[in-house]
């Protein structure tokens, strides 16, 4: 009998338990999800068309192989993390399988699955996907857009901190309709590495592996920390332009907007062409409707409420 | 490059004018420029008649800039578009 979980509005269905998400009711899922044994290997054609140097925190060692290689195969797509297993997604987005490399543990499957396989899923299913963390305040959602290890994590956590539950860790799902552009919570997780932990809560509260590769540590929700598990309006995008200097929030032109923007969306097929002029128009439809600023900050938990001041402010004030 | 150069937006480049700001994306690079007013102009002059000569010609009666400082200025941007595919030769 399969596990039933909701991610980003996505009803999963799973062979293994996946501790993480929250259970759901369904029985028609959008996704099913199968991990499978890491001895089952066969030999598949690939054609490769895509690789990611840097690591999911935005880390490049010289002459080190590809985080992740993309390449399609017969029924779908192949996502080779060289160091821990592929996965293969299906053409029609509708079925994910796992062959992990022997020895990997369950918990960096699950990473993998949860924060890196599904936003690219997604991105194939939803108008767009972005790679920012989100909270909500006041009714609305603010979502804070960043390269791998800028801070997005660190900066909702300390809105979260100051009551404003967490919408999304690094994966936000936008809709838009009649009235405008909705954002989707993603899942009650956040990954902060340990300083920021240290830093950003000021009681103990349970922590998680994230990996068996990483040092973060997983939040899931708790009385103090809340998650948000409905959809609502976007309001705002900020843009982290972390800096030496001091804590400034500077308009976005939309053309501005669009090309910081449009790097921080998820694509899982970069080949696609009239996937990537669909996702153009939505990215200029985007910052056409909703306004968007570079943050600019020093990378120090000291500066963090000043931040949190600004943009709430400005806020206040109407945007 | 020089102003005698004639050039197009190929056809798989596509486009968007959002206020004075134009944005192009190569499809088959995967490759996002931003041009400000001043370069939005100039892809807007090319795109009539591709000719460099002109739209320098163009841009000299509308920006308050000496002729060889405007020349130089879209010869740079003209050779930076072509070399990220945004560009490219008339006929």
């Amino acid at each position: 009998m399969p596990h039933a979980y909701r991610i980003c509005d996505l009803l999963l269905s799973s062979n293994s338990v996946l501790p993480e998400l929250v259970p759901a009711e369904g029985s028609d899922p959008d996704c099913h999800f199968e991990l499978l044994s890491a001895e089952e290997h066969p030999v598949v054609e690939v054609d490769w068309f895509h690789s990611w140097k840097a690591d999911e925190n935005g880390l490049e060692e010289e002459n080190k192989e590809p985080w992740l290689r993309l390449g399609r195969v017969a029924d779908g797509y192949l996502l080779r993390f060289p160091s821990c297993g592929d996965f293969i997604v299906s053409t029609d987005t509708m079925r994910i399988e796992c062959r992990p490399l022997p020895g990997i543990p369950e918990v960096t499957v699950r990473h993998l699955l949860l924060d890196q396989v599904i936003p690219l899923v997604l991105s194939r299913r939803e108008r767009i996907v972005l790679h920012a963390s989100a909270v909500l305040t006041r009714n609305c959602v603010i979502a804070f857009a960043g390269n791998s290890g800028q801070g997005k994590s660190t900066l909702a956590m300390s809105f979260a901190r100051e009551g404003c539950p967490l919408f999304a860790d690094d994966c936000l799902v936008l809709r838009v309709g009649l009235e405008g552009w909705m954002a989707i919570p993603s899942y009650p997780g956040i990954r902060l590495w340990p300083s920021s932990v240290d830093a950003l809560l000021r009681e103990s509260v349970p922590t998680r592996d994230v990996a068996d590769y990483t040092s973060k540590r997983r939040l899931g929700e708790t009385e103090m920390l809340r998650y948000a598990s409905g959809s609502a309006p976007l309001r705002g995008l900020f843009v982290l332009a972390c800096g030496a200097g001091e804590v400034a929030l500077e308009k976005l032109s939309p053309g501005q907007a669009m090309i910081a923007l449009v790097k921080f969306a998820y694509n899982l097929d970069v080949k696609d062409v009239s996937f990537l002029r669909r996702q153009f128009d939505t990215v200029a439809r985007l910052t056409e409707d909703v306004p968007a600023y570079a943050i600019h900050y020093p990378r120090e938990f000291a500066v963090l409420s000043t931040v949190r001041e600004i943009i709430l402010t400005h806020l206040e004030e109407g945007l | 490059m020089t102003l005698n150069h004639r050039l197009r937006v190929p056809d798989e480049v596509a486009i968007r004018k959002i206020d004075n700001d134009t944005v192009l994306l190569n499809l088959q690079t995967g490759t996002y420029f931003g041009l400000d007013a001043v370069g939005s102009r100039l892809l807007e002059l090319l795109e009539q008649n591709g000719e460099l000569a002109a739209a320098h010609r163009a841009m000299l009666e509308e920006f308050d800039v000496a002729p060889e400082i405007l020349e130089a200025d879209l010869l740079r941007l003209s050779q930076e578009m072509s070399a990220k595919g945004l560009l490219e030769p008339l006929n």
